[in-house]
């Protein structure tokens, strides 16, 4: 039963000036990275986790939901201003979004980007909030075994659909499970591959993991593409037409059909782990387009377009958070960093959440719908300035978020060891990345690890040796067959699948080279 | 072999090594209880060295390796734990505006302005913010 002193208490927590500027701090900081290409809101969030230790959790949360929010809606900016997405989410939006640029609507892009990015977000907040106490409610009644089941069964999906091989995605789950083993085992608190460093007792730091894994060998990949010109260009038309320059309600209102039909799928598909907001975008993008009276003017230049790639990519970050709040498995980076972060504070994601921090929880929805009313006033203030902020090189912008990696690990960590462990990470990374093997799939299982590893052993104890109890446990080998079949699905059917497409493109462009 | 396929073989050679010269050497032996302190990584190694084989098999999904970038990021690398080095012997101070100032001007940075916003303006400003505003030490 949901007491509606502590909704209303934790609603009201968030509301005070002290969040309120945090979380217009996160959100313009997130606006500017998001705009500068190549940083996005990922690296801002893993650089911002040790900068938030001083905060109390709530603030923390708050401060780095902005970040995100507000990434999600400067990514844009680049994807039309220089037809480079500034973060991945932003890809699908350049299909619109940059002709928009070279009729000489720049403005009217962005705004609309804006005024779609927020409504999505608004929306999938709104079922994040009804939807979640409720899920959570049915978690509570899981057992060991079924969470354990669950586990299996998330990372079977996460390894199928993150990344572009079923075999990579589990073998990169392994060793994150792996990694999360490092410290003291569960059952008999012994010492495991602490290779004599006494500070591993408690296992690998998470920010050192997360920051080696995502931020680090991204600003190396960065500065080692820089060749010859530093920094991009952006030509921006300084007299535009008022109409070209501004979204009207009627051209807004024209949008509604295709902005609710991308929130509706973003939330949709931001509810299941392991799907990207840019798969999101991209299949809105194919939606609207089939649907339109005018599916020709796609790709050049169409307002739809931009609102439907926007409006689906920004309402997957609310969904996201179902997954993370009520079971405790984060949906993708993002959430994951969240996790990172609560777990910093103190604070296990899960079921129990809205029974021990329900308080906590209220006010991080308070905050997330405080972050969409921001990130509109900062977007419609800051969107020239942003613009203006992609001309800084990355030159500049790249050594600086190395030396904030390091810092911001050795302020988490306390000592230099920590740093060295990021490093090592970041070396891994880089080659997983090069050849394929996903390190979203493995910080998520480094993440779901100890977890992972606690309900296992309270499950083994349970079944005591005898498999028949599972009988007892419908849910948990329902979970279990959902495993099985996505793997299936994933790893065989699915790869048949794209084997015979690339044969039959093969076929048909040898019979055009013949024809010709 | 591709170089995807020869992903595989890597991932199976560090399953292995992690199965039988690791794993062994750095748990401890339990012989009560369900869960041994070397029951899931052993799991998890077992998973990897399957999964490695399975790619060896049918390798799918694609490998961008690129030696020259990778060679140009190992620089940085080397770069990037030579500073941190310099920072454990002489600080933070001495050391950040150092390895800024090597990463900047080795991508090609040489105008002047944004020099000494990285070299000097970005160093001082995080350390005043972490000594002075939040009272925690830097190296």
């Amino acid at each position: 039963m949901i007491d509606f002193n502590i909704v209303l208490a934790g609603l009201a927590d968030a509301v005070t000036l002290y969040n309120m500027l945090f979380v217009l701090l996160g959100v313009v900081l997130g606006q500017l990275v998001g705009a500068l290409p190549g940083t996005g809101p990922v690296m801002a969030m893993a650089i911002a986790i040790p900068f938030t230790f001083t905060l109390n959790p709530l603030t923390a949360i708050a401060f780095l939901v902005g970040v995100n929010k507000g990434g999600l809606v400067g990514g844009a900016i680049p994807a039309i201003l220089i037809n480079t997405p500034g973060t991945p989410d932003a890809a699908a939006t350049t299909l619109d979004g940059f002709p928009m640029t070279q009729k000489g609507q720049p403005q009217k892009a962005t705004k609309m980007a804006l005024y779609a990015s927020i409504t999505g977000d608004a929306f999938s907040d709104i079922v994040l909030f009804t939807s979640s106490p409720v899920i959570a409610a049915v978690a509570l009644k899981m057992g060991p075994i079924e969470i354990f089941a669950l586990m299996v069964f998330a990372f079977s999906v996460i390894a199928g659909l993150v990344g572009d091989s079923m075999a990579k995605g589990i073998a990169s789950a392994g060793f994150g499970l792996f990694c999360a083993t490092v410290g003291l085992d569960p059952e008999n608190s012994s010492p495991r591959f602490i290779f004599g460093f006494f500070e591993l007792y408690e296992g690998l730091p998470l920010v050192s993991v997360a920051l080696g894994m995502l931020a680090v060998p991204e600003i190396f990949r960065r500065l080692s593409q820089i060749r010859g010109e530093i920094g991009s260009a952006v030509d921006i038309p300084k007299t535009q037409k008022k109409a070209d320059r501004r979204v009207s309600w009627s051209e807004y209102w024209a949008c509604r059909y295709t902005i609710l039909r991308g929130s509706v799928i973003g939330t949709i598909m931001g509810a299941i782990p392991g799907l990207d907001s840019s798969a999101a975008a991209f299949m809105t993008y194919a939606t609207a387009k089939q649907t339109a009276k005018d599916p020709d003017s796609f790709g050049k230049g169409n307002i739809h377009g931009v609102a439907a790639t926007e409006s689906a990519n920004s309402s997957v970050s609310g969904a996201n958070l179902i997954p993370m709040l009520t079971l405790g498995i984060p949906g993708n980076i993002a959430a994951a960093l969240i996790i990172t972060a609560l777990m910093i504070h103190g604070v296990q994601p899960g079921p129990l959440l809205f029974r021990e921090q329900g308080r906590l929880i209220y006010g991080l929805f308070s905050a997330l719908m405080m972050a969409n009313v921001l990130n509109l006033l900062s977007g419609l203030v800051g969107l020239r300035i942003w613009a203006r902020v992609i001309r800084s090189p990355e030159s500049f912008i790249f050594p600086t978020a190395l030396l904030l990696c390091i810092v911001g690990v050795f302020m988490a960590t306390g000592g230099l060891l920590g740093v060295g462990i990021m490093f090592l990470f970041a070396f891994i990374s880089y080659f997983m990345h090069a050849f394929g093997y996903s390190a979203i799939v493995f910080v998520i299982a480094f993440f779901l690890g100890e977890r992972f590893e606690l309900s296992l052993s309270q499950s083994l104890n349970l079944v005591d040796g005898d498999l028949t109890i599972l009988i007892h446990h419908p849910i948990a080998l329902c979970l279990f067959a959902l495993a099985a079949a996505s793997v299936y699905w994933f790893g065989i059917h699915m790869a048949k699948r794209k084997k015979r497409t690339a044969e039959a493109e093969e076929a048909d462009s040898a019979a055009t080279n013949e024809g010709v | 072999m591709t170089p995807n396929r020869l992903s595989g073989v890597v991932v199976v050679v560090f399953g292995l090594i992690l199965l039988f010269w690791i794993i062994p050497r750095h748990t401890e032996a339990a012989d009560y209880g369900w869960l041994r302190p070397a029951t899931l990584p052993n799991v998890t190694a077992i998973i990897i060295v399957i999964s490695g084989i399975i790619h060896v098999l049918f390798p799918a999904g694609t490998a961008e390796f690129d030696l020259q970038s990778a060679m140009r990021a190992g620089v940085f690398f080397v770069i990037s734990l030579a500073g941190l080095f310099i920072m454990r012997y002489l600080g933070f101070l001495i050391a950040a505006p150092l390895l800024i100032m090597v990463l900047m001007l080795l991508v090609g940075e040489r105008r002047p302005l944004w020099l000494v916003g990285g070299v000097v303006m970005v160093p001082l400003g995080i350390w005043s913010s972490i000594e002075l505003l939040l009272k925690r030490p830097l190296p």
